[in-house]
């Protein structure tokens, strides 16, 4: 078994609050600077960067988990991970679908933009990708499941939480927790007892990225091998490097 | 006050619980529970959130009421949470400030 070093929180130029320098190319030569192995695209309620990105990374050597960044309609943000892109897609359809139906205004939202893989914009997306979809958690993290995928609660320890916005996190669904950082656990480890815990950088510009803040410890970079870990199966594990 | 004599004064739905005998003096208007946890206490509560951690945050700071505005609902485990803690569930089609101003001012004639 390997420890692979982790990122599996990170914006595109596609998320409205993330700066336009997170193109593929650029991303993924930080990611070789901070010796990343394995890195995952978690944009706002969209998949629609994700294919392109995830050539881009391999290319570089970096393994991709394609993702998403949630958002449900209680403003808790969830993060999802998928054994494909093509799945991660399907789910993402599924979601802008329940976006609010308005266009986003780039100047006032934020520029959300696809791009290609010479870091060239080909088009601005215009579903509002800030805003609530209309899903509730239980609805979301169903739905994730449904299409392959698991749910992962983002910075319990930060806004837009599962903790700052209901409270507390709820006995169900028994998902795992993204930590942003690691020296608070000790106020959070009770309510988490248990779940499998992540921490990555939540990186929206290119000066966010770090070593790793998380490891997995799996035989191989698929997406069977990730699950076992997050499940700690035969010794795998998902490990905060703090 | 009586919550009889509130409910009778707004468009709003007593989902579940027994509203006689409630006495409100008190209440609390935010979206944010863990705001809401910490706001010391309240007899009622004014929110959008339906989730079933409502009822934890209504024990934990003695409310008695929840009024669910915007016309959402809440779902069965809701229900079924507050049904167990004694907890009195009402939906309204107003917004927050509509039903907190006129609660409020009920409150304080």
């Amino acid at each position: 078994m390997q420890c692979f070093r982790a990122d599996f929180h990170i914006h595109s130029c596609l998320s409205p609050c993330a700066d336009l320098t997170m193109t593929p190319n650029q991303v993924a030569q930080k990611l070789v600077e901070n010796h990343i192995d394995w890195a995952a695209i978690t944009d706002h309620n969209s998949t629609r960067n994700l294919a392109v990105f995830e050539e881009i990374f391999n290319k570089n050597g970096v393994s991709f988990l394609p993702g998403i960044e949630i958002q449900t309609v209680e403003d808790i943000h969830l993060l999802g991970y998928f054994p494909s892109v093509q799945k991660a897609c399907e789910l993402g359809e599924i979601i802008e679908s329940k976006l609010p139906k308005h266009e986003s205004d780039p100047e006032i939202d934020g520029y959300q933009l696809l791009v290609n893989e010479a870091d060239e914009f080909t088009e601005m997306w215009l579903k509002p990708l800030s805003l609530p979809c209309s899903l509730t958690l239980e609805e979301c993290v169903a739905l994730i499941e449904e299409y392959g995928g698991i749910a992962v609660y983002a910075h319990v320890d930060k806004a837009m939480s599962i903790i700052y916005q209901l409270g507390f996190i709820p006995p169900e669904p028994f998902i795992s927790c993204e930590i942003y950082m690691p020296s608070k656990l000790e106020r959070y480890a009770g309510q988490m007892k248990g779940r499998t815990l992540f921490s990555s950088s939540d990186a929206h510009n290119l000066d966010s990225f770090s070593e790793a803040k998380m490891m997995v410890k799996c035989c191989n970079r698929t997406f069977d091998e990730f699950l076992k870990a997050v499940m700690k199966i035969d010794g795998r594990e998902v490990m905060l490097c703090h | 006050m009586r919550l009889t004599n509130i409910l009778e004064n707004i468009d709003a739905k007593v989902i579940c619980g027994d509203p006689t005998d409630v006495e409100i003096k008190s209440g609390y208007t935010s979206d944010l529970l863990s705001e809401v946890m910490a706001c010391g206490n309240a007899d009622l509560w004014i929110t959008v959130q339906s989730h079933s951690n409502i009822v934890a945050v209504a024990t934990i700071i003695g409310v008695k009421c929840i009024f669910l505005v915007n016309g959402r609902e809440y779902s069965q485990d809701t229900i079924n949470k507050a049904e167990q803690e004694n907890i009195v569930l009402v939906t309204s089609k107003e917004n927050a400030f509509q039903l907190t101003g006129k609660i409020h001012a009920m409150l304080q004639s």
